[in-house]
């Protein structure tokens, strides 16, 4: 018994060690081992069918009978339910998100049992990054719509343009927005005042965060001369990281949610000076719980983001007609509007734009995502969050 | 119960049949053998567990942690090796880069203090409940009884919701504090990081200790204390060579499940610990996630995993040697209440004052915050009951009317109630079955059971959701894909929460003795008899609690409801949590009452349809 005991004992301690010995032997990535070959920056692009014909998709499409679509808004569920009193075919749509799905489709991909036909899918990096290359997803355009839809926005096609905006409280600053410029908020005035989700578990900040770094280094640099008077120190070059290392730094108020960002700026009895990087999808509620909050109108040099959410089919899905259909209805006033209701424009250009979030007159004002740089910022993704985590501290 | 009278022996006679075989010949020993395992499937059993078991266990564990050797699509750029291959880049990446520390380390120190922290005031709180519910007149015990555990069948953020509204200051999003709105300003340790965690976990999983610790206690035969105290044993020798000894199987668990629930949540460290930047190894598996960062969220999970295993394999030491203490036989036992004399009532306040803390005022903030437009503000045209009742509400475009209007939540709670339920079922049968056969059968096997029925419960939810998945999504060998049926849902519950139920078997099973069944053999009473008429009557009230126990932590299951349902079929959390998404938070709390509620009424109507149960048990 003793020596049964004792054996197990040194063979945990020896299991022990082997792990402690694979910890400490692990090597860090070397340039030698780099293959170059299968690198996964090259991008698909979004398919167009050159003899398209409605009718005959339609009636493909009916013939198929039923139709799965994930998205990471409960909207769908709306969407799925217009889809289906428009053609007839039964429409399920599923709130999930963006991880879930990703994990869900990769794994009904590899074992050729899918139930996900298609897909809105808010996550840019990973699906240019991931699900293209793996040929799990792929995006498709209406060859009868392909005029109508602005040419950036069609390679991956996204079908709405949502934004995050920087927002203040109208009770406690009536005279408008307390900041006029996004490098106010790297003052040690405005130092624990930011109120965002954590961009350790919301992506697109990261991506926001490498799409500032790769094309709004000079509008950076420009408002900050504008802002202080002097050049950047660093250079212009480095005006993205800059700004995001005095973010990070000044320790925003990091949230779980956006609705715990909002509340943080305007619920009815706060009154901490406080601005808020949140969703326009928000903004319903300055009607429905009356929140006195706006978008900071003519912040220097642009008063939030927007970012796409895409639409792409899976590749192996027994629904290809259905889900092509799907697309192609979310890119009509009829299909968009069942998500626009709170703000967000269309690619198409016949479809008119959501309300706009009081403050905000235009889609344009924005910063934009790049489409032509997903790839990059999927690779980009971790160097990003180590630089968040490490000025974050 | 007809076996009361069964013969008293000692326990050297129930030792291993095996053990003094006569006939020395390989072929005696062989025909032997087989005899004896046609009289007791015991062993045949066994295999069939363990082999069931392993291939709903291991597969999945094996399939999450090679993530963590190979490199992901993601990371190519950053492994600098392709696809696939063979790598010890995450390895490095968590244990050894410049942002191991942030990754890894300090969150690894950080869970170190929560989980014991956690444990601890869950075994003070839990353990002191138990004692006074079953061995002690402090008043009101019967409802106690029930009432203590509740808190457990509230979803745990529940806990860190109630904190956050009490506490928070001005470094946290979200509506104002209550004492931050009296213009208290509360330090930042009071509201976040390890102090909160502590007490908010502890206070939801206390209810598994004085549940298991309530039990055994009750089973304990009070003549085994009196003994020692006739021969002379003041009160302090009995309980730490009596009453101790023969309660460390129930203890040694009842640590194990909390401690290793403690290491794989992260709902409330996360909430609690975002503030002032407090991670632990579940937030970094989360944000691993949600960051696609499969080879990463391997590797944390694998620690997790190692440092379950660790504590678990402490415990089977801790079991075996407790083995031989035998507390139910068929004998007949005593129970025994010590009068508190004028402790009574101070021991009654403290009860009241645990279920108030626990109870009444994460309640309270749940029901407030479902009745109130803004939270924390008590006007009276802030208060309306329109998230419940009204016909129509504005502003909810995905549920524009009461969470009680429509057929939504009904439809979600029956589902919740028949999947769960079937689920539950199914432990507890499995949960009394592999606590006869890991107690009956030889040790090795038994100790193998024991350990993988348990393997489940320290791998982090989410990451054996998605493992699951890949291993049931195509046909393999005779096992159909059933990806995308309720049965594959069924069973990854099953597994999931099995260990409840065969920590509570094995534990019930360790203090029963072999006579009772000995004397149904010496009756003739064959295998499915003895177990059916003797064993499962007799464990009637463990084997409650096995159901019970997976029943409520099942309703509250979301991860792995939302990667293994397809078409969007709604259960209670998922519903709660897409009201959150599309509606008023209000509604989803409104949901989360209806959790609880569910949960307290079900078991409830349990306890009384059965007559012996959780309060049953613990209140004598």
């Amino acid at each position: 018994m003793v020596d049964r005991t004792r054996r197990r004992w040194i063979a945990a301690a020896t299991g022990a060690l082997l792990i402690g010995a694979a910890a400490v032997g692990c090597a860090p990535p070397s340039d030698a081992e780099t293959t170059g070959s299968d690198s996964p920056r090259a991008v698909a692009s979004a398919s167009v069918d050159a003899d398209f014909d409605l009718d005959q998709l339609i009636a493909a499409a009916k013939k198929e009978g039923s139709l799965t679509v994930y998205d990471s808004s409960g909207d769908v569920v709306e969407a799925a339910k217009a889809f289906q009193a428009t053609y007839g075919i039964r429409t399920t749509g599923v709130k999930s998100k963006v991880a879930d799905t990703l994990e869900k489709m990769t794994r009904e991909n590899q074992s050729d049992n899918v139930t996900i036909d298609a897909v809105l899918y808010e996550d840019g990096p990973s699906l240019v990054g991931q699900l293209q290359p793996q040929g799990i997803v792929y995006t498709w355009l209406p060859a009868d719509l392909s005029e109508d839809v602005v040419s950036s926005r069609r390679n991956p096609l996204d079908v709405l343009d949502k934004a995050e905006v920087f927002t203040y409280n109208t009770k406690l600053y009536p005279d408008g927005c307390p900041i006029d410029s996004v490098w106010d908020l790297t003052r040690p005035k405005w130092a624990g005042k930011l109120a965002m989700q954590d961009p350790l578990a919301k992506p697109v900040f990261i991506e926001f965060f490498n799409e500032l770094e790769a094309g709004a280094n000079q509008e950076l640099a420009d408002s900050y001369h504008q802002e202080f008077g002097t050049e950047i120190p660093g250079g212009q070059e480095n005006a993205a990281k800059t700004w995001i290392k005095r973010i990070a730094a000044a320790d925003p108020i990091l949230t779980t949610s956006d609705g715990d960002a909002e509340d943080a700026v305007a619920a009815a009895n706060q009154t901490e000076p406080r601005i808020g990087l949140i969703s326009n999808a928000k903004f319903r509620d300055v009607k429905a719980k009356g929140y006195p909050m706006e978008v900071c109108t003519g912040l220097d040099p642009w008063p939030g983001l927007s970012y796409p959410k895409f639409a792409a089919i899976a590749s192996k899905s027994p629904h290809q007609q259905a889900a092509q259909l799907f697309v192609r209805f979310m890119l009509t006033e009829k299909g968009i509007e069942t998500e626009n209701y709170d703000g967000g424009t269309s690619p198409n250009k016949k479809v008119s734009s959501g309300p706009n979030p009081p403050g905000l007159k235009s889609f344009d004002e924005l910063f934009e995502f790049d489409h032509s740089r997903l790839a990059d910022d999927f690779a980009e993704t971790q160097q990003m969050q180590d630089f968040w985590r490490a000025n974050h501290g | 119960m007809t076996v009361t009278e069964a013969p008293t022996t000692t326990d050297r006679g129930a030792a291993d049949p095996t053990g003094g075989l006569p006939g020395e010949s390989r072929f005696h020993r062989l025909r032997y053998r087989a005899q004896v395992l046609r009289r007791e499937p015991v062993v045949g059993l066994s295999i069939v567990l363990v082999v069931v078991l392993g291939y709903l266990v291991i597969g999945p564990l094996v399939s999450v942690l090679s993530d963590a050797g190979r490199v992901q699509l993601a990371d190519v750029g950053n492994a600098k090796q392709s696809v696939g291959s063979l790598t010890s880049y995450y390895l490095w990446r968590v244990f050894r880069s410049p942002v191991s520390a942030a990754l890894f380390w300090k969150p690894l120190t950080n869970t170190v203090v929560v989980a014991f922290g956690t444990t601890l005031f869950a075994l003070i709180v839990g353990g002191a409940l138990a004692w006074l519910l079953v061995r002690t007149d402090v008043r009101g015990r019967k409802w106690l009884a029930t009432a203590l555990v509740v808190p457990y069948m509230l979803p745990s953020w529940t806990f860190s919701l109630a904190w956050l509204s009490l506490f928070k200051n001005d470094r946290a999003g979200g509506q104002i504090g209550f004492l931050e709105g009296w213009g208290v300003h509360t330090p930042d340790w009071l509201a976040y990081g390890p102090l909160p965690m502590i007490i908010c976990l502890g206070l939801h999983y206390y209810p598994f200790v004085l549940l298991l610790f309530g039990n055994a206690l009750r089973r304990l035969d009070a003549q085994l204390e009196d003994s020692a105290r006739i021969l002379g044993a003041r009160p302090g020798t009995v309980a730490r060579r009596v009453t101790i000894p023969l309660m460390l199987p129930a203890l040694s668990s009842a640590v194990l499940l909390v401690f290793g629930k403690v290491l794989g949540t992260f709902g409330t460290p996360y909430i609690l610990g975002l503030p002032t930047n407090y991670m632990v190894l579940s937030t970094s598996l989360y944000r691993s996630i949600r960051n696609h960062s499969a080879g990463e969220a391997a590797v944390f999970t694998g620690v997790i995993v190692i440092i379950g295993i660790g504590f678990l394999l402490l415990d089977t030491r801790l079991v075996r040697e407790q083995k031989r203490f035998v507390t139910v036989g068929g004998k007949g036992s005593m129970d025994r209440v010590t009068g508190l004399g004028r402790w009574r009532h101070p021991a009654s306040a403290i009860a009241v004052l645990v279920f108030v803390g626990a109870v009444i005022i994460p309640l309270a903030t749940l029901v407030l915050s479902t009745i109130t437009k803004t939270p924390g503000v008590f006007n009276a045209d802030n208060f309306t009951l329109q998230y419940w009742l009204a016909p129509h509400l504005t502003g909810a475009p995905g549920f524009p009317h009461g969470v009680l209007r429509g057929s939504d939540l009904y439809l979600a709670a029956w589902h919740s109630v028949k999947i769960v339920g079937t689920m539950a079922l199914c432990c507890g049968l499995a949960g009394i079955l592999i606590g006869y056969v890991v107690v009956r059968s030889d040790g090795r096997i038994g100790t193998l059971l024991r350990q993988i029925s348990f393997l489940p419960y320290l791998i982090p939810g989410i990451a054996f959701a998605a493992a699951s998945l890949s291993l049931f999504a195509i046909r393999r060998g005779p096992i159909p894909a059933l990806y995308g049926t309720s049965l594959l849902l069924i069973i990854v519950l099953v597994v999931t929460h099995l260990p409840y139920s065969s920590r509570s078997g094995i534990s019930a099973m360790t203090q029963l003795g072999k006579e009772p069944e000995e004397a149904a053999q010496i009756a003739g009473a064959r295998w499915f008899t003895r177990i059916t008429r003797v064993v499962l009557p007799i464990q009637k009230g463990p084997l409650v609690v096995g159901v019970v126990l997976p029943f409520i932590s099942g309703l509250k299951e979301l991860s792995i409801v939302i990667m293994l349902t397809t078409t969007g079929t709604q259960l209670l959390t998922t519903l709660s949590i897409s009201l959150v998404d599309f509606a008023y938070t209000q509604m989803a709390n409104a949901v989360v009452l209806v959790i609880a509620a569910v949960a307290f009424t079900s078991t409830y109507l349990m306890q009384k349809i059965t007559k012996t149960s959780l309060a049953a048990g613990l209140g004598g």
